[in-house]
């Protein structure tokens, strides 16, 4: 099973052709990397874009300069640096999950455009399945945003938004294709490695725009210890496709967009040498995201926005038995292993601005989501409705203080919701170069589809849904520090200095059913507490580009509950730094994309043969995480981009917890992180001509 | 043409026929002497219901049969061997308890707390099941005594599970019949009055099936006539060090060990992979017996013979491709016997577990 590493390539010949001698901008000019951070807008929870200075949020942005120097080919890859955030795999299900500011993906509300995903389970596997080609940056805010985006906005917010073509009219076609091993594994252009390919035209004129683009996001899987067939890490095929079609005039922008994706995680099964008979499982997965949304400027004191969303997201398990003696192939018959579930979520969300004088804002709004759900793991064709109305104000009584209260009143059709949910965001302006952010919210969480109504039941499961759940919800507590340091020759030096504490109250956990010890449910049970510091620091100098933070979050220990002598929180640390270095002269920037994971304790409780119960300190290992990335500017509109995933050679960590909880998690002694040191070489076309 | 040369030959086959059997004084029909079985492939036929398969599957090797049982369609075996024993229907998890009483007619679900015979993860629990080691004098139904005073009733429940439903609890009170048989009275746990049916005792079974509902039904085949029998049966699982519960569970094996059936483990390679130095299942011929121990106990390949799913780490759910078993049937014949296969997981159905077996000494 030796896979040879082929770095060969033959990709500049389908680019070799220039299109046109006009006049050509290329939309991201390698040298405008010493842009001012400050500067940029961001949207996420604001009445209209805002600069992140001015955000009474605490708004930390992935920008497109990021994400396009750092050329990854998925969200994950993008995210996995940041601070506070750290990824789980399911190598089984072929799946991963989110964790943020210490909390796992059913607490982190996951937005493309303002439009919450939906997900089949607990995990935030919306992250993985969304095309990165078309995603301009990310937005992520940090603490309970129930108000504005109601459930699950627990722990935060990560806001994706899309490439928009700015005005004028104009024609941009862009192509990407990129080719990457898995740590020593590789083919060209398929099979192992990763292999991405993009293809997307932008046309604007007299405010209409239309948008299409296509990618292909292919992944061989990963061998690793695994022998024969098995592989540690699956197979993944992705195609994804979107569209977009919108009018824009001075008083009304619109626009209809079509995100599509077909996936195909393919399982082999290991060969049974006896019967030469080996069984494969594939996760087929189709989703259809239906978007429409309109901001419209009624007059200078009115502005209203709205968004519907249709989605449609279906995940079929198939499983084939292949008899290598006879050559025949078919579908098995064992329970749920030929399943289809279909998830539809609608979404409506309208909201008014209302400027009332220079000092008052109000936005009122409200929301309808409806779910439904079905499957031979749910109980029936349940629906879920939740119709919420929510009210904020933005308020500035003087020049230096701004604050922000705001209120949600949720009815659902299935479960209690909370009545209401306030929040009190404030920021005061210290100085020209100081701010501090202070914010006190609730947040909630509905209980899920699948916790309400799940059933699965087999030889090694007995887990059922609980209709009697009641929501999750939090109190947040949190203060930034900003410092924003004035120009010292070249030099520009700002940082952030953080704190936040979350108490969570209801949490749903698996537990025992009270009434059959023999079955699982899902009850309400824990209360949890996070407490964390960051501390950020961005430099500016010259055409470097640099940041580094540190972060040490706190979790709960709840065997401090029934257990004396162990403590009551569990700490770890994280360090990141991204360096971007541009060198005009050549033409090229270098990028390093870092992050330390520290170490990460845990108490578990361990049943003794005499039958007494000791406590135990685990230990999940510390990484690191460490991108390079070099581009060249060719031509213009060409840019070649090659460097090392992985630098660290990172596969497994150590874990010595006995089980790790998560359902599927593979071996004890070791939790997957990535297929090691992979190398990656991609070349980008943007080329733009100005159709005026 | 054809058709009249086929006649043709019909007619000759018939005269010749005609000829041999005139010419041959009639004597007794010789009975020919089957040769046992030199091994095949099965595919147990547990039906429908995955891992709880609807049937229990019985199995001759010698004479490549078997024979499947609905686990549910009977309820108590009366004992046709020495003594008078009664066991409970292990195949459902059949649970029963001392009601305290002699009068079938007092005891109802006022008078007894159903509850008790519900299953649980408890040690204490071990006692509404037969014997797990299937030993003949370990039933909960104590032996019927010659002296009717001493036989108590006993409630019974069909079902097995954490709740139990009075619609599947039964009373019964079982007599002797003479010296060869017993008579069952039985009924409904809330019904006032009783049936009553009578068994004999007959020595080509070990046990004579009957059910609540159909009365005497035909159960295991013929006690010369089957080796083993695979299913969902009622067992034991370890819950800490030498802490015992009753657990019910399917791909149970158990040998007919009251039949004479004895077996042999044989683990031939160790959890590196590496040869433990006994032959593999190719490998394995008549010169190895000498090595290899029988044992008479019921539960020799139980559930030894594969692994299910689990959160433990780095299994490979399937059968054991480690080891293979040898089986002594009651005539002497030595097989050797492995799983090929049981679950999805190992290219099979559950529910279709498949084997395979080969001679290795004619008894």
């Amino acid at each position: 099973m030796t896979r040879q590493l082929l770095f060969t390539f033959s990709v500049s010949v389908l680019f070799a052709t220039p299109i046109s001698a006009q006049q050509m901008r290329t939309i991201y000019a390698g040298d405008t990397l010493r842009n001012t951070a400050l500067d940029e807008v961001v949207v996420t929870g604001q009445y209209e874009p805002q600069s992140v200075k001015n955000s009474v949020y605490r708004v930390r942005t992935i920008t497109n300069e990021q994400i396009r120097l750092r050329a990854s080919t998925t969200v994950e890859n993008i995210l996995n640096t940041q601070l506070g955030m750290r990824f789980s795999n399911d190598l089984t299900l072929g799946e991963s999950d989110i964790q943020l500011m210490g909390m796992s993906g059913q607490n982190v509300k996951v937005l493309i455009d303002g439009i919450p995903l939906i997900d089949r389970g607990a995990t935030k596997q919306s992250l993985s399945q969304i095309d990165v080609n078309n995603i301009e940056r990310i937005e992520v805010v940090e603490g309970p945003m129930s108000v504005t985006y109601g459930t699950d906005a627990l722990a935060g917010v990560i806001n994706m938004i899309t490439k928009k073509a700015a005005a004028g009219n104009s024609l941009v076609i862009g192509a990407r294709i990129q080719e990457e091993s898995a740590g020593n594994e590789y083919a060209a252009f398929r099979k192992e490695g990763t292999h991405n390919g993009n293809l997307s035209i932008d046309w604007q004129r007299r405010g209409w725009l239309a948008q299409v683009s296509g990618s292909r996001n292919n992944f061989g899987g990963w061998q690793g210890n695994s022998e024969g067939r098995l592989l540690d890490w699956n197979p993944k095929d992705q195609w994804l496709a979107s569209g977009t079609f919108g009018y824009r005039n001075r008083k009304v922008n619109t626009w209809y967009r079509l995100n599509f994706l077909d996936e195909d995680i393919y399982m082999p099964g290991a060969l049974n040498n006896l019967n030469l008979v080996a069984v494969d499982k594939n996760y087929l997965t189709s989703r259809f995201t239906h978007m429409l949304q309109t901001e419209w400027g009624i007059n200078d004191r009115f502005s209203f926005s709205g968004a519907v969303s249709y989605q449609d997201y279906e995940r079929r398990t198939k499983t084939m038995r292949r008899n290598f003696r006879t050559g025949e192939s078919a579908l098995t018959t064992g329970a749920g292993e030929q399943d289809t579930a279909q998830f539809t979520s609608f979404v409506f969300r309208g909201t008014l601005q209302y400027k009332v004088s220079d000092k008052v804002f109000l936005q009122p709004g409200i929301e309808i989501n409806r779910n439904a759900g079905s499957g031979q793991r749910i109980d029936g064709t349940p629906v879920i409705a939740d119709y919420a109305f929510f009210i904020s104000s933005e308020l500035k009584p003087t020049q230096w203080l701004h604050i922000r209260p705001g209120l949600r009143f949720i009815r659902n059709s299935v479960y209690d919701a909370p009545p209401v949910i306030p929040s009190i965001n404030t920021r005061f302006r210290i100085s020209e170069s100081v701010d501090i952010r202070a914010a006190y919210a609730r947040g909630f969480r509905s209980p899920a589809l699948r916790e309400l109504y799940f059933t699965f039941f087999d030889a090694n499961h007995s887990i059922r849904g609980n209709e009697n759940l009641k929501a999750e919800y939090s109190n947040s507590f949190n203060t930034y520090v900003s410092w924003y340091g004035t120009e010292l020759g070249n030099w520009r030096i700002t940082s952030t200095l953080g704190g936040f504490y979350n108490r969570f109250n209801n949490l749903i956990d698996i537990g025992v059913a009270p009434d059959n010890p023999a079955v699982n449910t899902y009850v309400n049970i824990e209360r949890f507490r996070t407490v964390g510091t960051t501390f950020e620091n961005s430099v500016y100098w010259k055409n470097l580009e640099a940041s580094i933070g540190f972060s040490y979050i706190g979790r709960h220990n709840r065997l401090s509950d029934t257990e004396t002598n162990v403590p009551g929180m569990v700490w770890s640390p994280e360090v990141n730094s991204n360096i971007m270095y541009y060198i005009h002269k050549w033409g090229t920037g270098i990028n390093l994309f870092y992050k330390y994971n520290g170490d990460r304790p845990g108490y578990e409780a361990v049943t003794q043969s005499n039958g007494d119960v000791s406590v135990n300190r685990t230990s999940i290992a510390a990484y690191h995480n460490a991108d390079v990335s070099i581009n060249k500017n060719i031509t213009h509109y060409l840019t070649l981009v090659g460097g090392v995933r992985n630098l660290f050679n990172v596969t497994r960590i150590e874990s010595s917890a006995l089980g790790d909880g998560s359902a599927h998690s593979g071996a004890v002694s070791s939790l997957p992180v990535g297929y090691g040191r992979s190398f990656f070489l991609g070349l980008n076309l943007q080329w733009s001509r100005n159709t005026n | 043409m054809k058709t009249t040369m086929n006649t043709l030959k019909s007619v000759g086959l018939c005269a010749m026929a005609a000829i041999a059997v005139a010419a041959c004084s009639r004597g007794n029909d010789p009975i020919p002497e089957t040769p046992p079985s030199d091994g095949t492939t099965l595919t147990l036929q547990g039906g429908d219901g995955g891992g709880s398969a609807v049937n229990s599957v019985y199995v001759d090797l010698s004479a490549e049969q078997q024979t499947s049982v609905e686990r549910a369609g009977w309820n108590l075996g009366f004992y046709s061997g020495a003594g008078f024993r009664v066991i409970l229907n292990g195949t459902t998890g059949t649970s029963a308890m001392d009601a305290g009483t002699t009068d079938l007619t007092e005891v109802n679900a006022t008078s007894f707390d159903i509850s008790q015979l519900a299953s649980g993860y408890e040690p204490a629990k071990m006692a509404l099941y037969d014997d797990t080691a299937g030993r003949i004098e370990h039933t909960v139904i104590a032996e019927i005594a010659a002296n009717e005073a001493d036989n108590n009733v006993y409630v019974v429940n069909t079902a097995f599970g954490s709740e139990v439903n009075v619609n599947n609890v039964w009373k019964v009170r079982i007599l002797r019949d003479g010296d060869n048989g017993y008579t069952l009275h039985y009924a409904q746990l809330n019904a006032t009055d009783y049936e009553t049916l009578r068994i004999a005792k007959d020595g080509d079974y070990h046990f004579k099936h009957v059910s609540f509902t159909a009365g005497q039904v035909d159960g295991e085949p013929k006690k010369a006539d089957w080796d083993f029998i695979w299913g969902y049966n009622i067992y034991y699982t370890a819950m800490g060090p030498s802490v015992y519960i009753p657990y019910a569970f399917s791909d149970l094996i158990f040998i007919n060990h009251l039949g004479g059936v004895s077996a042999a483990e044989v683990i031939f390679e160790d959890a590196n992979g590496e040869s433990t130095g006994k032959p593999a299942y190719a490998d394995f011929t008549e010169a190895d017996l000498g090595s290899v121990t029988f044992s008479n106990s019921r539960n020799v390949i139980a559930s030894n013979w594969r692994v299910t799913p689990s959160p433990t780490p780095n299994i490979v759910v399937g059968t054991k491709k480690d080891r293979f078993y040898l089986i002594k049937d009651p005539a002497g014949n030595v097989y050797k016997l492995r799983f090929t296969s049981f679950t999805t997981e190992d290219g099979g159905t559950r529910g279709y577990p498949e084997l395979e077996y080969t001679l290795v000494k004619r008894g």
